[in-house]
């Protein structure tokens, strides 16, 4: 028996493309939604996205069947008529339009027009993704995750304060930007239940990233600095410091104990005067850190990791994605699953559910489509069409 | 426009601590929740030691916190000592009238108090009880501390993070904070939309480690296809370049992020930077040929960028198709056309009772709608057990005699017996320079970021 989903009474229209966009999909459609994602003739883009991935002229990536699963696919060019009275029928069919607004733009720009800038249905909600708002000087601006990394702020936090600020890895920017925009969608349909309503929500990406710094914007707005990166150190306390093979991050708890981490680290030298507040400690950062990236230099990353933590001490350490893989943490909590491809098992394992709920859990009910593979399915059961008339659309090109 | 806010009907009991629930309720209760915060004079909340005005924590230190001004706005504040009989009972009297408990402590600490999913359903049937830790509920490293700075580590984000010719970087913020309380607050959500068709709670166990692991999937995928591939790329694209951040003319630190993947978008960067000769040159003519030779574009583009102003080039680039946008470090953020244009960042006046606040600017809501517009800040984070008249008094029905006696006995109260040693922890900001956290300081910010202000009153006059 297939268990309950908590969005499993939610209709989804996924139309657009980008990262934000597929992963508001996927955690809506990991949680039950029956999302249907609407692609271009010859299929999102995406799909040959990291091609190292396994992509193929005929194969989706690897990386695009881990967004896109437990969506439906189905092909429509919505930029001729008849294409646009499907996506019509498609946008009333579902409780939700979740859409990226410069693909969109793109690919169905009657459809902008008349269904998200106009009067739209009173019920309606679309819950739109962009890089930066749809009003405003950089409206129209092109972007990519290293350009809303850089205007959202976060590059500016990371790297080393003598060269120059460096990305965070992969889809950040797009990942908060989906995150945001899959929670937007749920209180917009939770409001609709009682007002009868829709809306238009309106998820900017950039400002996603800058509800996100923490308090980095408050030491402006409290006392007019501007928050740097790191300092080149080599290591210290809450730093990235070498070990013989790898890196941990030395950390002490919120009431730090100190005598504990000397002792952890058997040096009397830490015990000095200079190091015996967190002052101090932070004062004397450098002679601090020289100790112990000396004091780390024999032992290995993960001994360290697991000691200190026995000694209470929330260390962390670097882990690469073989010490992931074989997490006993993560195997124990069967976090990782293996990747469907094509109807098969792959060789790929990847992250499963993002948080566990005891009633309705996270699944993968299918995996990613094929290009337009539930067109069919889709136009006959969604949009009413005969088997004829969706023959008449396919011969056009409208839809495959 | 008088409406309720979209999640108005909604109650959330928070025994939250720094972000992952805080900032995850935050969000709700900016959207209309009503969120009752729980701390306790004993420990109060770690973000109230961290980010003070000035640079001070002044006389009453535990009160001018801005990471927990920033995370707990929009909310009530009560204490309560969970660690007494009669405290735990004061929070069973507010769980029969609330919709969802959130919490961030370690395991042990809720089960060693013996609050769990089945004791709150005793008060409540249809409670949704979500649990926040570093590794989660189960498994051999439950009981393992973590923070967000840690946790970059430790998921694998900084293996991936940094310089191709270095070691791994973690961001100066508690990098899987942020996204965590994002998907913690979806995690409620979902779980509030289960309940509205079915009437069903339930409990969720978040760990912010996996949400950590599952930020990477695209790495772990790649590194299962070349598993001899190093990781760290810096800036650089797998497929394109130019893809990177150039300096820029003013200050030192003035850069500018470009990321060119199209012919069409060469030739726009070649126009704007005068490049007519590399616009034709062989080297660089096709999308292969440009990533092969990308060292030798960073250093051709970085030569031509220095003579431009950043936000001058950015326009002229995107003006000619270019994506390209400045990087914008926090005071820049403040100013930008784009979030001014928004109005994102809100001018909040704090109350007198902490003097040292006066008016100070914050984030606004995470996103806007049609209908509800960008709902506006309804007031800031609370003072220590600021509601516990009203809210103690109201949902849980106690009297103002019996708050006297909790108040006697700190189970409640307004000033913290233990002080977090919030007054060691701070350094000047001339010291915090010195060690590279800061790198600028303008004394005119206010002024600054009144002006900010003005153009908000003024676009808000126009009803915009």
């Amino acid at each position: 028996m297939m268990e309950a989903a908590a969005l499993g009474h939610l209709r989804v229209l996924e139309l657009g493309g980008g990262t934000a966009l597929s992963y508001a999909g996927k955690l809506l459609g990991d949680f039950g939604a029956d999302v249907v994602k609407v692609e271009p003739p010859g299929g999102d883009s995406e799909r040959r996205h990291w091609p190292t991935a396994g992509a193929t002229d005929e194969e989706s990536g690897a990386t695009f069947d881990y967004f896109n699963q437990n969506k439906r696919s189905c092909v429509v060019d919505g930029r001729l008529d008849p294409g646009q009275s499907v996506l019509l029928s498609l946008a009333r069919w579902a409780d939700v339009l979740v859409t990226s607004i410069p693909e969109l733009e793109a690919q169905h720009p009657e459809f902008v027009r008349d269904h998200i800038e106009g009067p739209g249905g009173s019920d309606r909600i679309t819950v739109s993704i962009s890089p930066f708002g749809t009003a405003g000087p950089y409206a129209t601006y092109k972007a990519s995750e290293l350009i809303l990394q850089a205007l959202g702020g976060l590059m500016s936090l990371t790297g080393y304060n003598d060269r120059e600020p460096v990305r965070e890895c992969f889809s950040q920017a797009g990942l908060w930007g989906g995150i945001s925009a899959a929670l937007a969608t749920l209180v917009a349909v939770h409001e609709r239940r009682r007002s009868g309503r829709g809306d238009v929500v309106n998820v900017s990406i950039l400002e996603c990233l800058a509800s996100g710094l923490q308090s980095s914007l408050l030491y402006y707005s409290y006392m007019g600095a501007t928050r740097g990166r790191t300092e080149r150190t080599g290591g210290g306390l809450n730093q990235i410091t070498p070990t013989a093979d790898g890196y941990v991050v030395p950390m002490l708890g919120g009431y730090g104990d100190w005598q504990t981490l000397a002792a952890f680290f058997g040096s009397d030298e830490l015990l000095d005067e200079r190091f015996a507040t967190n002052q101090g400690r932070l004062r004397n950062a450098p002679a601090l850190g020289k100790l112990l990236v000396e004091a780390l230099s024999e032992r290995t990353k993960l001994e360290v990791f697991h000691s200190a933590q026995e000694w209470g001490m929330p260390f962390g350490v670097v882990q690469t994605p073989r010490d992931l893989l074989d997490c006993p943490q993560l195997r124990e909590r069967e976090f990782w699953y293996v990747l469907e491809r094509a109807g098969a098992p792959s060789a790929f394992k990847v992250p499963g559910a993002p948080f566990r709920m005891s009633e309705t859990p996270w699944a993968v009910r299918r995996g990613a489509p094929a290009v337009g593979q539930h067109t069919r399915e889709v136009l006959r059961d969604i949009c009413e069409l005969s088997e004829a008339e969706v023959d008449d659309l396919v011969a056009a090109g409208i839809a495959a | 426009m008088t409406q309720a806010l979209p999640l108005s009907d909604i109650r959330i009991i928070e025994v939250g601590n720094a972000l992952a629930v805080p900032l995850a309720t935050r969000f709700l209760a900016d959207m209309g929740a009503d969120v009752i915060k729980v701390e306790s004079l004993q420990r109060p909340e770690v973000g109230r030691g961290i980010t003070h005005p000035e640079g001070k924590p002044g006389s009453k230190s535990w009160e001018t916190g801005g990471f927990y001004q920033e995370a707990n706005r929009n909310k009530s504040g009560i204490t309560l000592n969970l660690n007494t009989e009669r405290g735990r009972t004061i929070l069973s009297r507010l769980v029969a009238h609330c919709d969802v408990v959130v919490e961030n402590y370690a395991p042990r600490v809720m089960s060693n108090w013996g609050i769990d999913y089945e004791w709150l359903r005793q008060f409540r049937d249809d409670v949704i009880y979500l649990s926040s830790s570093g590794f989660g509920q189960t498994g051999p490293w439950r009981e393992y501390r973590a923070y967000g700075m840690t946790l970059a580590p430790t998921a694998g984000l900084s293996h991936f993070t940094g310089y191709a010719d270095s070691a791994p970087v973690k961001n100066v913020i508690s990098y899987t904070d942020s996204p965590a309380a994002m998907i913690n607050a979806f995690a409620i959500m979902c779980a509030i939309e289960y309940r509205s068709a079915t009437g069903k709670g339930q409990r969720i166990d978040s760990s912010q480690y996996e949400i950590g692991v599952s930020l990477i999937a695209e790495g772990l995928i790649a590194a299962q296809v070349s598993p001899e591939s190093t990781g760290r790329s810096g800036n650089g694209h797998p497929l394109f370049a130019p893809h990177n951040v150039y300096p820029c003319s003013g200050e030192a630190g003035e850069w500018i992020a470009i990321a060119v993947s199209t012919d069409a978008e060469w030739r726009g960067l070649c126009s704007v930077l005068g490049m007519t000769d590399q616009a034709r040159d062989p080297r660089f003519l096709t999308v292969s040929t440009r990533w092969q030779n990308r060292e030798l574009l960073d250093e051709l583009v970085a030569s031509r960028t220095v003579g431009f102003e950043r936000l001058d080039l950015q326009l002229q680039l995107q003006e000619s198709g270019v994506p390209a946008g400045a990087v914008n470090d926090v005071r820049d953020l403040f100013f930008d056309p784009q979030l001014r244009a928004t109005g994102f960042f809100e001018e909040v006046v704090h109350p007198d009772s902490v003097p040292e606040f006066g008016a100070r600017f914050y984030p606004g809501a995470m996103w806007s709608t049609g209908r509800f517009g960008r709902p506006r800040l309804r007031c800031p984070a609370p003072t220590l057990g600021e509601h516990n008249e009203p809210v103690l008094r109201d949902v849980a029905g106690i009297t103002t005699a019996e708050q006297e006696r909790l108040e006697g006995e700190a189970i409640i109260g307004s000033e913290p017996t233990l002080s977090r040693a919030v007054n060691e922890r701070y350094l000047t900001i001339p010291e915090m320079m010195d060690r590279g956290m800061v790198i600028a300081s303008d004394p005119d910010y206010r002024s600054n970021l009144e002006a900010i202000a003005a153009e908000t009153r003024e676009r808000e006059s126009h009803g915009l």
